[in-house]
């Protein structure tokens, strides 16, 4: 390299970028060998700039040792500090303050955690949890085992979840166009709005949520939408289950929940169902159940498990016997096998590679009527839903391996995204002056061909609520921090309809709960008090109670 | 040929090597005993506190017994410090005026709590549980001192590792029966003896008697093959001094 700096162009000026063409360069390197090539292209141009970087990098006798002391007075000094290093622990304790209570509420016990149940949200289902709180701070969650949905599990987003209370990304206060508000300035700027949108009966106002299933919240909204009769509240959740209602209503001709009991099982079909991972509602419970049947002791009664599955799963590596299929052909096959077992007309037949499963599968499940499940993952098509209702209910499973019951989202009947479509429709249409978005982030996972972001931007006034301040919250003019369910009173519904609610522990930033939000948007309904004033349905600190009321009436199909 | 040293260098090496292994060991011995010292250990120095709260008159003048404020001693591994409530159940009634006390009617008033100085610090590497002692037989004196006489707060003991070894070696030395039976001629003790200043180990002089069963036990000395220290480590369980002595017990 120095020989190349050497036979560099001496008529080179600073700051002129010599041009370099293919000949000239053929021509410098005809001579070179070895580690003489040049390494960067700009060494190879020798331009002023990179000389700079080079003698900043690598300085003239920058590895030259001028000075007198030796290698000798070098290890000893760095022996000595070595040596000597200890000694920086060598003073004295300091004074450490200890802070009790004032008022030091009653069960608490220093050193001692206290566990309440709770319940958290995940979309529109709910998991009934309890929450380890050491002096009002929930530091763990486990599982509750009374409570009938959850039997004491817990899986990863329940886990995860104590971790983001305490996430430090977690937005503290409201902003108005980035500038901080405190609440009372965020209640008295929003009056206004208000007022004027009450004025026209809430033709302007829509209201986004998330996906919900909270009893409470839902007779808030209906009484809301009293006050302000022409607002609409629509719901937009990215991973949604509108396949599986849209599923339900081919085959019953309304949306239904459906129910699995593994527990009766003896042969189970998934179609790429992925029962037994975090986020299939009814996980929990599925999950013990399939686990108690599959126990050796069992010998021919333990369960039999057939998965076609599209990708790998935690629920696919326990089959018994794999089939693996795109996620678009898992329709035909539901098809085919509905034609096989003489429950549907048939619509085709099998893949050639798919043949051999497919009939021990059919044998399988014909010889274990009453006794046999089909279950269907979320993200499949309608037509595969209702194939599986059908083949259900051919194969004599329901009442047994299947139950059915009302949908617990009380909007599954409009799919989620029909819902955002809408919306986005009219505020295209300029329809909307105030849009009011809680805990959904539609700027960031709305369809990227709805155009959301440009609709989005035609509201006169958006208000955003949430834990962070995400992609939805960086659009709006007003965003009001959320609190984490763990946080705030709330309830929720569980897979199979019982009703636990959430306790409420230390408020972590002094975000309003979601509730005061709607409190102020109006009042609350005589119906919601007594309830929450009913022991059986309101939390009930410092025991494990289940704290959960059934309300699920049993549709037999 | 003259000589490059005189010849009292020999001495002077000799004593100058000695002189020096003692110079050395007489330093570190000088900073470990430093390291003792109450200058370090805080030992029988009282701490700033924002209110000189006076344990001698509140234990031995009024009779509270120390559970009352530190409630979670039994159950806990931390004994816990009153809340300002505590304070107030008496205080709000008696010396209701009193200067002294004006930190902790501003906090009951204000709702911020009072900001103590730890007397009984240990190191945060160290984990120590209050209830398997209590449990155990250890009275609250052992430890921390005849606290019933101490006007202003401070450790009786060094806290050290040392100390705490010294008794987890040979645990006999400190454990106390919760119930004694009561000798007529004297004046009557507090019910539980854990929490008994004035306990006093069995001696020949001064047996200590306990019930056992529907028998009675008489013990004149605390150690030895007849100690009721001795009686105790059976009758409590606690562990052999190997296993209390190891170093996850406390280094979690």
């Amino acid at each position: 390299m120095n020989n190349l700096l050497k036979t560099g162009n001496a008529d080179v000026s600073q700051g002129e970028k010599k041009k370099l063409g293919l000949a000239e360069l053929r021509e410098q390197l005809s001579e070179v060998r070895g580690p003489q090539y040049w390494r960067t292209l700009d060494e190879l141009a020798e331009t002023a700039e990179f000389k700079e970087i080079l003698h900043r990098e690598f300085p003239k006798h920058a590895s030259e040792w001028t000075d007198n002391s030796s290698r000798r007075d070098f290890l000893k000094i760095m022996g000595a500090s070595l040596a000597l290093a200890g000694l920086s622990a060598c003073t004295k304790q300091p004074l450490e303050p200890i802070v009790p209570y004032v008022k030091q509420p009653d069960n608490v016990l220093l050193g001692k955690p206290l566990f309440y149940a709770t319940a958290m949200p995940l979309g529109a289902y709910g998991s009934g949890l309890l929450a380890e709180s050491h002096e009002g701070r929930p530091t763990k969650i486990e599982g509750n085992p009374q409570h009938p949905s959850t039997l004491g599990g817990t899986d990863v987003f329940n886990q995860a979840s104590v971790l983001t209370l305490y996430d430090p990304d977690r937005s503290p206060t409201n902003t108005y166009l980035g500038e901080i508000r405190s609440w009372p300035r965020v209640l008295s700027s929003l009056r206004g709005p208000m007022l004027a949108e009450k004025a026209i009966g809430g033709a302007g106002l829509r209201v986004l949520t998330g996906a919900t299933s909270s009893p409470s919240f839902v007779a808030q909204m209906r009484d809301f939408l009293k006050v302000y009769p022409q607002a609409k509240w629509y719901q937009w959740e990215a991973v949604n289950r509108d396949n599986v209602y849209a599923g339900a209503q081919l085959a019953f001709n309304q949306p239904v929940e459906t129910i699995y009991d593994f527990s009766k099982a003896k042969v189970v079909l998934s179609l790429d169902a992925d029962f037994l991972s975090a986020g299939f509602p009814g996980f929990h419970k599925y999950t013990r159940e399939f686990s108690r049947r599959r126990r050796p002791e069992l010998k021919q009664e333990m369960l039999r498990f057939y998965a076609v599955e599209s990708a790998p799963t935690n629920t696919a590596a326990n089959a018994d016997h794999r089939l693996h299929v795109k996620a678009s052909e898992v329709e035909q096959f539901a098809r085919a096998l509905a034609g096989a077992l003489g429950v549907a007309e048939s619509g085709g037949g099998f893949k050639d590679s798919q043949k051999k499963f497919a009939a021990t599968l059919a044998k399988d499940l014909q010889a274990n009527r009453g006794r046999a499940l089909v279950v269907v993952g979320d993200a499949q098509t309608p037509a595969t839903h209702a194939l599986a209702h059908a083949i259900n209910a051919g194969l004599g499973a329901v009442g047994n391996t299947v139950s059915y019951g009302d949908p617990v989202d009380p909007f599954a009947a409009v799919p989620k995204v029909e819902q955002l479509r809408q919306l986005t429709a009219e505020m295209l249409d300029g329809k909307v002056e105030m849009l009011v978005v809680l805990n959904t982030n539609p700027v960031y996972d709305a369809p990227s061909d709805f155009g959301f972001l440009e609709a989005f931007n035609k509201v006169g006034l958006r208000i955003h609520l949430g834990l962070y301040q995400d992609e939805t919250a960086k659009y709006c003019h007003w965003h009001l921090c959320g609190t984490h369910y763990l946080e705030q009173w709330g309830d929720t519904r569980s897979f199979d309809g019982w009703w636990p609610t959430s306790a409420f522990f230390w408020r972590m930033w002094g975000g309003s709960q979601l509730t005061h939000l709607r409190f102020f948007f109006c009042p609350p309904s005589t119906a919601i008090r007594s309830q929450l004033r009913n022991p059986h349905a309101a939390h009930s600190g410092g025991s494990c109670s289940t704290s959960s009321l059934q309300l699920f009436p049993l549709i037999r199909a | 040929m003259a000589q490059t040293f005189h010849r009292s260098a020999n001495s002077i090496a000799k004593a100058s090597i000695l002189g020096g292994v003692i110079l050395v060991v007489g330093l570190l011995w000088a900073a470990l005993q430093l390291q003792r010292s109450p200058y370090f250990t805080y030992a029988g120095v009282a701490r700033p506190q924002p209110v000189p709260f006076p344990h001698q008159h509140h234990v031995a003048g009024l009779g509270i017994d120390c559970r009352y404020c530190h409630t979670s001693v039994e159950v806990s591994g931390f004994a816990g410090i009153p809340p300002t409530k505590t304070c107030m159940n008496c205080h709000s009634q008696i010396w209701t005026t009193a200067p002294m006390l004006e930190p902790v009617r501003e906090s009951y008033r204000t709702g911020r709590s009072l900001s103590w100085t730890r007397a009984n610090d240990l190191p945060d590497f160290v984990y120590f549980d209050h209830s398997i002692h209590i449990n155990k037989g250890v009275g609250c004196d052992v430890c921390h001192g005849h606290v019933d006489r101490m006007p202003l707060m401070y450790n009786q003991a060094s806290l050290q590792m040392e100390w705490c070894l010294d008794c987890h070696r040979a645990p006999e030395k400190n454990l106390r029966p919760h119930f004694v039976k009561q000798d007529p001629k004297s004046p009557p003790t507090m019910g539980d003896q854990l929490f008994n200043m004035a306990y006093e180990e069995p001696s020949p002089t001064q047996p200590v008697t306990i019930r056992e069963g529907d028998r009675d036990k008489t013990f004149t000395s605390q150690t030895g093959p007849d100690g009721l220290g001795t009686y105790l480590v059976k009758v409590n369980n606690v562990r052999s001094p190997q296993d209390i002595t190891s170093c996850n017990t406390c280094h979690r």
